[in-house]
């Protein structure tokens, strides 16, 4: 009787912290991305991505902390996709 | 039995909680004009150059528009701060990027002072207000995909905006391919990334039955380079006033 009950809870438990602990490092990654991207000078080389990268990482952590986990991975990502673009026009990163 | 039963009804349960958590609210037509006027200034601002004359301020309001049209979507009432500073960065916006996009402008040539008299030169005709005001940037796609990217929706919501306003209207949206991978498959990619384009118009509250779509696949590309920076301007959408 007591089986279906903790299978249940250990799967909603897992589930949880699995969501949780993806959005926190996607935010993460998202800020490490930015923070190479600032090292490679973009604000000068890449201002327009290197701003959208700050802006989103901006949404991001403010989704996080309404604690709308799914929404902030979303902005997280497209802070991520500025960085990556930034780096590439400012000439490949901090060496 | 008895233990079947219970976890038949945790499973409703759970994909009831699941369901309602992915459940999106429709946007009013009211709730669409504003986010609509919103998306056409940022529109307009990069029409005008703001990526080079005002970059800061036209991330941050394409950025706070996502966050104001994701609010709208949960909830209008609580989305009402993010729409107005969503508002006011697009109004920042446009108002940076206008003087630099007036002084790029050519000037007119001087007139001479003793210039001979003759009749006044006859006016251009002007252009028809449909192709005048259907002048959309074409929208870009990633390679081999064919989702609407972050940079193409001001375009969508300024042209969705346009055909809400003239209700006759008509488009046809063109999908094209880089020259990368076979005729057969770039044709079936230039399909999806029209259907996808009228689909996110659709959404905005186009009707459909104005929207029409082509592929192309890679038979007209944009530009005819090989390399990454021609591929990129060849995968796109494209907008015809029908």
């Amino acid at each position: 009787m007591k089986r279906p009950w903790v299978v249940l809870s250990a799967a909603f438990l897992s589930a949880g912290l699995v969501a949780g602990c993806a959005t926190a490092n996607s935010v993460k990654s998202a800020q490490a991305s930015f923070e190479k991207a600032k090292a490679a000078g973009a604000e000068a080389k890449a201002p327009y991505e290197y701003y959208a990268a700050e802006a989103y990482l901006n949404q991001a952590n403010h989704e996080t902390n309404e604690g709308d986990n799914q929404q902030a991975a979303v902005f997280a990502k497209e802070s991520e996709t500025y960085s990556a673009k930034a780096i590439e026009k400012a000439g490949g990163g901090a060496k | 039995m008895r233990n079947r039963h219970l976890l038949l009804f945790l499973s409703f349960l759970l994909a009831a909680f699941l369901a309602a958590g992915c459940a999106k609210r429709q946007l009013t037509k009211s709730e669409t004009d504003q986010l609509d006027a919103v998306g056409a200034k940022i529109a307009k601002a990069e029409q005008m150059g703001a990526k080079e004359c005002a970059p800061r301020e036209l991330a941050v309001a394409k950025a706070e528009f996502d966050h104001a049209r994701h609010e709208a979507f949960e909830n209008w009432e609580k989305a009402q701060p993010y729409v107005k500073k969503a508002d006011q960065a697009a109004d920042a916006l446009l108002e940076k990027t206008r003087p630099c996009w007036e002084a790029k402008q050519p000037k007119p040539a001087p007139v001479p002072a003793a210039a001979p008299v003759s009749p006044p030169p006859t006016p251009a005709p002007a252009p028809a207000p449909m192709e005048e005001a259907m002048k959309f940037e074409n929208i870009r796609f990633d390679f081999d995909k064919s989702f609407i990217r972050e940079d193409a929706k001001p375009i969508l919501v300024a042209a969705a905006a346009y055909l809400k306003k003239s209700k006759d209207a008509r488009v046809l949206i063109e999908g094209h391919c880089d020259e990368r991978g076979t005729s057969e498959y770039n044709m079936a990619l230039g399909d999806r990334r029209a259907h996808s384009a009228k689909k996110y118009l659709v959404g905005l509250g186009v009707e459909e039955s104005r929207l029409s779509t082509i592929s192309y696949g890679k038979e007209r590309p944009l530009d005819p380079g090989h390399d990454e920076e021609a591929w990129a301007k060849n995968r796109r959408a494209v907008f015809v006033p029908r």
